[in-house]
């Protein structure tokens, strides 16, 4: 075979390979679709910080044994998507309440922003969605230092907005009892997150 | 040949130098924002490459020779690959997150487009230039789509608003290089000619280039 034609094949099969690992399959193109991907197929452990709740006590972020903990990043002063994510753990609250499910899943609304404080803007956003403060409880980074690596391993980026003050990539995340992040879920995907409790508790 | 360089030839060696040393200085400021990162720093660090490549390809002429890069094909699918790699949303989002791959950024862009394109777009014919025009409007076209229909973020790391701006940059790049080429077109055999002479390398500088375009390539080895 002429040289050239050879070296454009062996090109073609390299980029290809090097296409095809750089996106998982053809599965993953944004990083939001790797990180979800890693968490079905290879989930890594994520760090359990300690947090400050709404109520002022201290909670690990952490699953009790044979229960998950579902997390959401928030910061309460969020005029758009935290809304939402309030609204959607509401909504799944209210369901686990129902379900026999309920008992093996705990959920928390982790705020990212040092302005958020116990006692005002953290307690206003647990109020007005309803946190019962037991099944579902609002809380802060105890120690700011924790937060960057915390997010990182969790795959969320924060960047500042001008207009709103942050965005972010809001999703519900699912920790197992051994520390490992296998599950993260579009906010409106209830049923997918209540079939992954069966899965993983 | 003729080892000195000339003046032309250090001019662009001494402009491929500096704008590469330009997107390392403005990094910061150029990433901040998803149109000067995507729309400026990648082809500034690419042209830079190109600009070295078509020298290198003067003074060595056994690399736009090369036989394995007959038709330059070799070198535009090399590029090709390495550009699509950069338009995956999530390789731009890992250059800003870990520093390996931004190093792999500033290494690639000019090593993998840069080069093989200075040295491949003279020796392609009419055919795969078409293809390689056609294909660069096409991505672009997508890309813009995309970007501005995407009801979510598609880069975790830059805002809703800036990507619709991508968006609408990445059409108008596509409208201005459409109306280029097709102006280029219409001008007619002569000067087409002449444009592919200037865009591949003066030919003060020797070499083989010149001989590829009178050769057709279809003959045997």
């Amino acid at each position: 075979m002429r040289g050239y034609i050879l070296a454009a094949i062996m090109i073609v099969a390299a980029g290809a390979a090097t296409i095809w690992a750089a996106t998982d399959g053809l599965r993953a193109f944004t990083a939001e679709g790797a990180r979800r991907l890693q968490a079905l197929e290879r989930p890594a452990r994520v760090p359990q910080p300690m947090l400050t709740d709404m109520t002022g006590g201290s909670l690990p972020l952490a699953a009790e044994p044979g229960k998950v903990l579902l997390v959401e990043f928030i910061f309460a002063t969020c005029p758009t998507i935290c809304r939402e994510a309030g609204d959607a753990f509401s909504r799944l609250s209210a369901r686990l309440d129902a379900s026999r499910l309920g008992a093996r899943a705990r959920m928390v609304s982790v705020s990212f922003d040092p302005k958020d404080r116990i006692g005002d803007t953290l307690s206003d956003y647990g109020q007005s969605h309803n946190a019962d403060g037991k099944r579902w409880t609002i809380a802060r980074f105890t120690d700011f230092a924790q937060r960057d690596a915390t997010l990182a391993a969790y795959g969320v980026t924060v960047i500042p907005d001008p207009l709103f003050g942050y965005q972010h990539n809001a999703a519900i995340h699912m920790v197992n009892d051994q520390g490992r992040l296998v599950g993260i879920f579009n906010l409106e995907d209830e049923a997918g997150v209540l079939e992954a409790i069966g899965r993983n508790s | 040949m003729d080892t000195a360089l000339h003046e032309r030839q250090l001019a662009r060696l001494f402009a491929a130098s500096a704008l590469f040393a330009w997107a390392v200085w403005t990094r910061a400021a150029l990433e901040a924002s998803p149109v000067l990162h995507i729309v400026v720093q990648l082809p500034a660090l690419g042209f830079a490459g190109w600009l070295a490549g078509s020298v290198a390809g003067q003074k060595v002429p056994a690399l736009t020779s090369a036989h394995l890069n007959r038709h330059g094909l070799a070198g535009a699918l090399i590029a090709l690959f390495a550009i699509c790699f950069w338009m995956l949303p999530r390789s731009i989002d890992s250059a800003l997150a870990t520093g390996s791959m931004e190093a792999a950024k500033f290494v690639s862009m000019p090593l993998l487009v840069g080069i093989p394109l200075a040295l491949s777009l003279p020796r392609m014919g009419p055919v795969l230039r078409g293809i390689v025009k056609a294909n660069t409007l096409s991505m672009l076209a997508v890309l813009s789509w995309i970007y501005q229909a995407a009801p979510i973020r598609i880069c975790n790391s830059y805002l809703v608003d800036q990507q619709r701006d991508l968006g609408l940059v990445l059409f108008t790049a596509a409208i201005l290089l459409a109306l280029f080429w097709g102006a280029g077109a219409l001008r007619g055999p002569a000067n087409r000619t002449e444009d592919q002479g200037k865009s591949a390398a003066p030919s003060a500088g020797g070499g083989t280039t010149d001989n590829e375009f009178a050769t057709p390539h279809w003959s045997s080895q």
